[in-house]
């Protein structure tokens, strides 16, 4: 069973999950402190995009337990949307304070408050009245941020938000998350495929490929870790072991 | 206009076409706000499709059409939700197999019916002489209802049409509003039966929120625009109609067309001079 510590703000105990006989996910067991700001890597198929869909309750029938101790603010994955949906920034940021706020409940003038705060923090203020549409990959990414920043939650999650962004844009962000990390003490925990930017940006690293590898910090992952899990991928291998490797030497 | 607002007053089979026609585009006005943005336009034309099954139901053993319609249409508008949701079965599929199964099921019930056969016409491209003062009822209710469902879930339909996996991880109740919505579709279908035909009623459940969302900055007005939009279309269509001496259920999609093209191209224009 879990423990129930009150200051994990994560929970996973035992977690598996399989389609027909197929296996996802085998045996997580994995918990997260509050403010602990942890990259989970994996090849493609390792089971991160499930991991993460059973940590929101996404996922029905899986075995073990997920217990999250507060709220989630999720930024998924970025995709397609119907760019003429007539929906604005500020009705779209709205969105994460809907469970907070309740069934049939109008935003009050502190609502709007709170909104124009985050939108103002992630550099989006200006924007507030455009239609969703005429944002570019960056500005959207930032409005998911407000969005899943306004649910107030206890464990952030980040779904490859760098997607869709430029390589400027990607640093911007990241940075954008560690400010806010350090000015709200929250959990979050990022999932990417690019590792360069996850050592860059997390204080843990957690390795997956359908089972958990490690849950450490950055300066502790060895290349024996990422070998373990990206086995074929030797040149994803090699820049990852160069990328530590200079931060060990520093 | 003059002559046709005279016959209105004198002959109560055409004001209650006309006050029928109205609340029709009311009704499917709003609700195709909900079709075009969540992209399933195919729902409505499956669900009118079906409730030409529950016509010939109705029709065969001398029951009220507009129950049985509802009740077919609904069950086709809740199966898709169902298979496609629980299976995983694509929406088109389900209706690309639903759609003709009811309309096989009517022509084999209409096949039993001995001795005299209905015009079923009328059912399927619309006749306005059907309509009664019952049918008049029925619609309002179904607009007061429709009217109370958008206000009160106004803020979870714009959350639920943009994005319903999310807006289900917020707290949306959206299995809520997807089944409401699909019986609204089939509520607006079997309304809408007299005055369009099962045929024709897809114009009136996408066209008008096509034309709207050329134009709408946000939902609301998407939503205005919208009905806006199917009551011009309803009352140029009646009158035009009235004035050639044409059905006027088709006249009216031909109208909510030409709507559709004029803000396209008025849009077109507008871009290239600014």
């Amino acid at each position: 069973m879990a423990k129930n510590d009150p200051k994990n703000v994560l929970e996973i105990n035992n977690l598996s999950f399989r389609v027909n006989s197929h296996r996802i996910l085998e045996g997580i067991t994995l918990e997260m402190e509050r403010g602990e700001f942890a990259g989970l890597i994996g090849p493609n198929g390792a089971g991160k995009t499930t991991l993460v869909r059973a940590i929101i309750g996404e996922l029905e029938e899986h075995e073990g337990t997920v217990r999250v101790n507060g709220r989630i603010g999720y930024l998924p994955q970025y995709s397609e949307f119907s760019r003429d949906f007539p929906i604005t920034v500020r009705e779209v940021a709205a969105m994460g304070i809907y469970r907070r706020k309740g069934f049939l409940r109008k935003l009050t003038a502190d609502d709007h408050e709170k909104i124009n705060a985050l939108m103002k923090q992630v550099g989006i203020c200006e924007l507030s009245e455009r239609r969703v549409g005429t944002l570019s990959g960056g500005e959207y990414q930032r409005l998911m941020l407000v969005r899943a920043l306004a649910a107030e939650p206890d464990l952030l999650i980040l779904d490859e938000p760098e997607a869709g962004i430029d390589e400027m844009g990607k640093a911007s962000f990241y940075r954008l998350v560690n400010d806010l990390k350090k000015s709200r003490n929250m959990t979050i925990l990022l999932i990417s495929h690019d590792i360069g930017m996850v050592f860059d940006a997390c204080d843990r690293i957690i390795c997956l490929n359908k089972t958990l590898h490690c849950h450490k910090e950055v300066r502790s992952v060895s290349a024996e870790d990422l070998k373990k899990i990206f086995s074929t991928d030797f040149d994803f291998l090699i820049r990852s072991k160069d990328h530590f490797e200079r931060e060990h030497s520093q | 206009m003059t002559e046709f607002i005279a016959d209105l007053l004198r002959y109560e089979f055409l004001r209650n076409a006309f006050i029928a026609a109205l609340m029709v585009s009311t009704l499917t006005g709003m609700f195709s706000n909900v079709v075009v943005l969540r992209k399933v336009e195919f729902i409505g034309d499956g669900a009118a499709h079906a409730a030409f099954g529950g016509i010939a139901f109705a029709l065969l053993f001398g029951v009220s059409y507009q129950l049985t319609a509802l009740i077919t249409a609904a069950i086709f508008a809740v199966s898709i939700g169902y298979f496609t949701k629980r299976r995983k079965i694509s929406e088109s599929s389900v209706i690309g197999m639903l759609l003709p199964l009811s309309m096989a099921l009517g022509v084999i019930m209409l096949s039993f019916i001995r001795g005299f056969t209905p015009d079923i016409t009328g059912f399927l491209f619309g006749n306005i002489l059907l309509v009664t003062r019952e049918d008049i009822w029925m619609l309002l209710f179904m607009n007061i209802g429709a009217v109370a469902f958008f206000t009160l879930f106004f803020r979870e339909l714009q959350y639920y049409a943009f994005d319903e996996r999310m807006a289900r991880h917020y707290g949306v109740p959206t299995r809520f509003l997807h089944y409401a919505v699909l019986v609204g579709i089939s509520m607006s279908v079997v309304a809408s039966v007299k005055i369009a035909g099962v045929i024709l009623v897809t114009a009136f459940l996408v066209t008008p929120a096509v034309t709207s969302k050329l134009i709408a900055g946000r939902f609301r007005s998407m939503v205005l625009l919208s009905v806006t939009f199917g009551l011009v279309a309803t009352t140029m269509g009646m009158v035009s109609g009235y004035w050639l001496d044409i059905p006027p259920g088709p006249t009216i999609v031909l109208t909510l067309f030409v709507q559709f093209l004029i803000v396209f191209f008025a849009g077109r224009l507008l871009r290239r001079s600014g």
